[in-house]
This record gives structure tokens, C-alpha cells and sequence, in this order.
């Protein structure tokens, strides 16, 4: 449905895309993560039309859009601040987009009827923007752009403006609702749970490129960098040295520059007998179900582990641990060109 | 509003800080003012205002003359149009602005605000110079062309008087609307236009309506500037020229009658408060939707 070709973007000197690639299936949501500046947002742009790329292509539906304006391009898009239209209210501004396109207005009235159900706006129909709350403007933003029936829908942060309670429950209500009418969707966001709750796939980016373009299970499970392990979930990234100290993930680093180790694949255990490599509690912190050690190990290393509190039990800073990898087949040896970031 | 500033006199919180300006203004603005508007209700024999009589016959002799009806009529219609004149002049001028680098920007800003650094008069002066006579400076360059072979007559026109305040009271109408203008939100326009709405289409349905706080500013100030301007009319106007702001000019100091004079001053003061009250009615009516509904 959407072919990104080859995209690169120049603002003056700055090189802030770099050969994009990117394919996304009919009915597909993918999701653009990176931190702020990575050329996300200019990506997104470049598949909405209000940015043109200096090369490549942007193809939708077969279409080559790359130089069509943004109304030609069949695409719905939802802003950061949703950008509603504060002076009509939630029904005016759904119809906007179809007054435009001369509907009849029994049609109109049906079709805003319709979507306002779907994103259960209909009590609020006759109010303007300004007196509903962020989620119920996120969801008028969304149905304004659903109703004209996009082939694609783009998100650009659609959900930062919302706090952290409301967040988690919109994004899963966008992805049921997204699913329901079965539209194409790239999101834009630099959060990796919300990446991880409404994507099919992920392509996460890093300085203009995108470094990986996967499902979210592929995406934590088998990072290419060490800059994805880093960015998607939490990871310890053991320089080769240091990883050769555990006897049981030697076979698994087969070379590599360093290992990619999960804080939950990690265990602490009391004493010095091995195996495992010898380490020190410098910190603890509880998360709920379980706690987040700092540990040093004997080189001076610091990793991660996080810890079951019922099932592994607790420790106290200072205490001398034994810490070792549960599982060797969870890691992932990154060569040296892989290492970049870290 | 009244309401808040009740609330707060009675919580006893700040309205001190506003206490030397009210005082200020009571002393120098309002009580002369009160003085000088009560004259329109006393009968003044040769000047003497002590002892003078409370009456009632200045007023009823004003509305009843139709002389007094025609010349506001005329006020009326000149702040009218010099003010819709204005505000064509202005809104391209300050969308520019709006859409300008800050360079240009601060370019446009100077421009608009340098007329200010001289005096209105000097201004009005200028466009004797304009369109004056034969040696106009229009009316020259048309003659000169063979455009035209006798000079047109603009100067002592309606007209002249229009386009005299609305050059004069530009800058009054640019500056709201550049606030208006350069403060709005784009996103709103790039949905629009993402919604298939042509760019001409967008700004007649998205950017004026978001603009209006900026267009009623610009109304309200032009229309009360040009309402009751006297100079503009007098000197662009010509002799026979007149509007209510030149009665009460030629009452008060050329034929010395201050009851009359008074008393139309009254009336320019209090009808100028009614047509800007209602500019702001119509203002707040387009924007209902910026109030808070109850949720």
C-alpha cells in the first residue's frame, strides 16, 4: 500500500534522511520510532505530502505521489495538537472534508452519524473542541479523518498530549478501531510502549536511516544494533570481555563485539560459588511485581537485572551477588560494526 | 468580569496596583470630562456657568433638528466605509507579516508603525499635496500623461476624507491583525488543505474566522479613531464639509455656544460607545465557540 523508495531529505546541509526504505502492507500499522530528531516526523510528512523528499520516491496504492499535493494523495492525517477546527463543532468538523467534496447531505449526516458511534463521540456532536478533554479531541481528530475513508491514515504523536493513564487506553482503543475498519496506518512516536501496543511492524530510526523494520517481537527478541536493544526495551550491552566471564553464553557470543543481555534474563544469586561471574548490589529499585538491581561486576561493569520479588527473593546494596544469564538463547552477539552507540 | 472584580475587592486582594491610574484618571480625565458634557444640560448666559440652570432643551432641540440628524448620518458613513477600507488594506498587509521571515517582518513592522512618529496633521497635510488642485501630485502626472485634459476634483470630496483616515488610522487596524495572524496555528490550516480544501477555500473558512479577536480589535479602534476625528474632515473635507466631530469643534471654539457644543459632544461620545458595543456584541456572537461549555 505504501512504497517508501530510496527517500532522502535535505534541509540545507542537514542530511536528515538517508536512503528510507519501507514497505507497508494494505491494512498494515507501522510505526516510526526514534528519538526526537532522528527524521521521523520529516518521514511521515514526506508520505502526507507536506514535505517533499529531495530524492527517492513515495509511492501509495500504486501511485507515484512523490510530488502531489497532500489533498491528492487520499491520506488522513492526525496531528500532535489535532489542529481540530476550534470555531465548529465536533459534527462541523467531521463533515468539513465532505462538504468539500459536495455529499449530499443526508450522506453526510449519515456518515458523520456513523463515525461519531464508532469513536463514541455522538453525545458530544454539537460541542466545540474547546470544552472536551485531550482524549475526546484526539478521538474527533481521528474521526475526521477516518470518514473521508483515506486509504492510509498517519499519526504524527498523536497520543503525547494525553497523560500517562489515558494514553495506554487510547492507544489500545486507536489499534482496536484502526484494526475495525481495517485502514492502512503509520504512526509517529518516540515511545516504544506505545510502539509496542499498536504496531504490526516497527521501523526504529537513528540519525536520518532507519536501523530495523520488524514485527515488535523480532524488534526486542533479535535487535540488529545495539542501538535498537538499547532503544526498545531495556538492555545491558556487555562488551565482549566482559561477557566472556559468563561460561554459559561463550558459545553464544561466537566472536562478537559485545552481548545484548535483557535486565530479565539475568539472575542474582547469594554467595560466591559458580558458576556465573562475581558482582556487588550498587542499587535497587522497586518497579511493582519486581525490582530493578544495579549490579557491578567485577570489572567494573554495571548491568541491569530485574528480578521477581516472590519468585528470586531480595537483595541489599552492598551485598556480594553471583549474577548469571538464564537463558543464552534470549541473547544476541552484535559484531563490531553493530555496536555503534554504545 | 464585574462579578470578578467584586469577588476579588471583597477577598481584599489586588486592586491596588490599578489605584494610581483610577485616581489619575478620575482627576484629569473623567471629572473635566463629566464638567465639560453637564454643559449640555445648564443654560450658560455669556459664559456664566455659575447660577446657569439645569435644562433640558439642548437636547431636545438637537434630535429635533434634522440638520443634527443629516451630519451624523454623514459621521456615520465616512467612519463606516474609512474604517471597511482600512481593514481591505490592512488584513493583505498583515497576512504578509504573518507569512514573512523575520527579516521582512521586521521590515513590514517599521514601515507600519513609522507613520506614527509623526503627527496626524502633518499627514493629512500630505495628501493636500496629493490631491490637491491642478498641481496635485494625481492630478499632475494624469494631465502630464494626457490621461485626462482638465484636473479631477478629489480634494473636497467624501473621498478625499475616506481615504485621508483610512491611511491615517492604517497602522491602528495592521497591528491587531499581525498579532492575530502570526499567533495561529498552521496544523489547522495543513488539515484543512489535507482534507481537500483548496488554499483560496481555507483562508476564507479557517484563517479569518481564527483571525477574528483581531479583526474586531481593528474595527473597534479605527472605527472609534475615524467616528470622531475633526481634523481629517476639516482640512481633506473643505469648507462646507462637515460631521459631528466638526460641529462640536465650530460650537465650542469658533461660535463659543458651549451648551450646544456640549451636547453634541454628548452625543458623538455616547452613540461612538453604542456602535463599538455593538461591534463587540457581533464579535463575541462569531466567537461563542472560544467559550468554556460546561462539561
Amino acid at each position: 500500500m505504501i512504497e517508501v523508495e530510496n527517500v532522502n531529505k535535505y534541509f540545507g546541509a542537514n542530511h536528515v534522511l538517508q536512503d528510507c526504505d519501507m514497505s507497508v502492507g494494505t491494512g498494515e500499522v507501522v510505526t516510526l520510532l526514534g528519538a526526537s530528531g532522528c527524521g521521523k516526523t520529516t518521514l511521515l510528512r514526506c508520505i502526507a505530502g507536506f514535505e517533499t523528499p529531495s530524492a527517492g520516491r513515495i509511492v501509495l496504492a500504486g501511485n507515484d505521489v512523490t510530488y502531489e499535493p497532500p489533498n491528492r494523495r487520499d491520506v488522513g492525517f492526525v496531528f500532535q495538537n489535532y489542529a481540530l477546527f476550534p470555531h465548529m463543532t465536533v459534527a462541523e468538523n467531521v463533515a468539513y472534508g465532505l462538504k468539500a467534496r459536495r455529499m449530499d447531505k443526508a450522506g453526510i449526516a449519515r456518515a458523520v452519524d456513523e463515525i461519531l458511534d464508532l469513536v463514541s463521540l455522538t453525545d458530544f456532536a454539537q460541542r466545540f473542541p474547546k470544552s472536551l478533554s485531550g482524549g475526546q479531541q484526539q478521538r474527533v481528530a481521528l474521526a475526521r479523518s477516518l470518514v473521508m475513508r483515506p486509504k492510509v491514515l498517519l499519526m504524527d504523536e498523536a497520543f503525547s498530549a494525553l497523560d500517562a493513564k489515558l494514553r495506554s487506553a487510547m492507544q489500545v482503543e486507536l489499534r482496536k478501531i484502526v484494526k475495525h475498519v481495517g485502514i492502512t496506518a503509520v504512526c509517529v512516536t518516540h515511545d516504544q510502549a506505545e510502539a509496542l501496543t499498536i504496531s504490526d511492524r516497527i521501523a526504529v530510526m537513528n540519525a536520518g536511516q532507519i536501523q530495523q523494520f520488524a514485527t515488535p517481537e523480532q524488534i526486542y527478541d533479535k535487535p540488529v544494533s545495539a542501538f535498537v536493544a538499547d532503544f526498545i526495551g531495556a538492555a545491558n550491552i556487555l562488551p565482549g570481555i566482559s561477557a566472556q566471564g559468563f561460561a554459559i553464553a561463550r558459545s553464544r557470543l561466537n566472536g562478537g563485539a559485545a552481548l545484548v543481555v535483557r535486565p530479565e534474563n539475568l539472575t542474582l544469586r547469594a554467595g560466591q560459588a559458580d558458576p556465573g561471574v562475581e558482582g556487588r548490589v550498587m542499587f535497587a529499585r522497586l518497579t511493582g511485581p519486581c525490582i530493578e538491581y544495579e549490579v557491578a561486576l567485577h570489572d567494573g561493569t554495571l548491568v541491569r537485572a530485574l528480578l521477581d520479588r516472590d519468585r528470586d527473593g531480595a537483595f541489599s546494596v552492598g551485598e556480594a551477588v553471583r549474577v548469571d544469564i538464564r537463558n543464552p538463547e534470549a541473547c544476541i552477539a552484535l559484531q563490531a560494526e553493530q555496536e555503534g552507540l554504545s | 468580569m464585574i462579578a470578578d472584580l467584586w469577588g476579588r475587592i471583597q477577598r481584599g486582594q489586588g486592586i491596588w496596583p490599578a489605584v494610581p491610574a483610577f485616581v489619575f484618571l478620575l482627576i484629569f480625565f473623567v471629572v473635566p470630562m463629566g464638567t465639560l458634557l453637564s454643559f449640555g444640560f445648564l443654560d450658560i448666559e455669556r459664559g456664566n456657568v455659575q447660577g446657569a440652570e439645569f435644562t433640558l432643551k439642548f437636547l431636545t432641540s438637537t434630535l429635533q433638528d434634522n440638520l443634527f440628524w443629516w451630519v451624523w448620518w454623514k459621521s456615520f458613513y465616512i467612519g463606516v466605509l474609512a474604517t471597511l477600507l482600512c481593514f481591505l488594506l490592512a488584513y493583505p498587509l498583515a497576512y504578509l507579516y504573518a507569512e514573512s521571515g523575520s527579516t521582512m517582518r521586521l521590515i513590514i513592522l517599521t514601515l507600519t508603525i513609522s507613520p506614527l512618529l509623526t503627527s496626524a496633521i502633518v499627514r493629512t497635510y500630505a495628501w493636500l499635496v496629493i490631491l490637491g488642485g491642478r498641481r496635485g501630485v494625481i492630478n499632475a502626472g494624469l494631465l502630464e500623461l494626457g490621461l485626462i485634459d482638465r484636473p479631477v476634483r478629489m480634494l473636497n470630496t467624501d473621498w478625499a476624507v475616506i481615504v485621508g483616515m483610512a491611511q491615517v488610522h492604517l497602522p491602528f487596524m495592521v497591528l491587531p491583525l499581525m498579532t492575530a495572524l502570526a499567533g495561529r496555528d498552521r496544523n489547522i490550516e495543513a488539515a484543512s488543505l489535507g482534507l481537500g480544501v483548496g488554499r483560496l477555500a481555507t483562508f476564507f473558512k479557517v484563517t479569518v474566522p481564527l483571525s477574528i479577536p483581531g479583526i474586531v480589535a481593528g474595527l473597534t479602534i479605527v472605527f472609534a479613531l475615524s467616528y470622531t476625528n475633526f481634523i481629517i474632515p476639516q482640512l481633506l473635507g473643505g469648507g462646507g464639509f462637515t460631521t459631528l466631530a466638526v460641529q462640536v469643534y465650530e460650537q465650542i471654539v469658533v461660535l463659543l455656544d458651549w451648551s450646544k457644543g456640549a451636547m453634541l459632544a454628548l452625543l458623538l461620545l455616547s452613540s461612538c460607545f453604542v456602535f463599538v458595543l455593538l461591534i463587540g456584541v457581533a464579535g463575541n456572537r462569531a466567537m461563542r465557540w472560544s467559550e468554556k461549555e460546561s462539561t
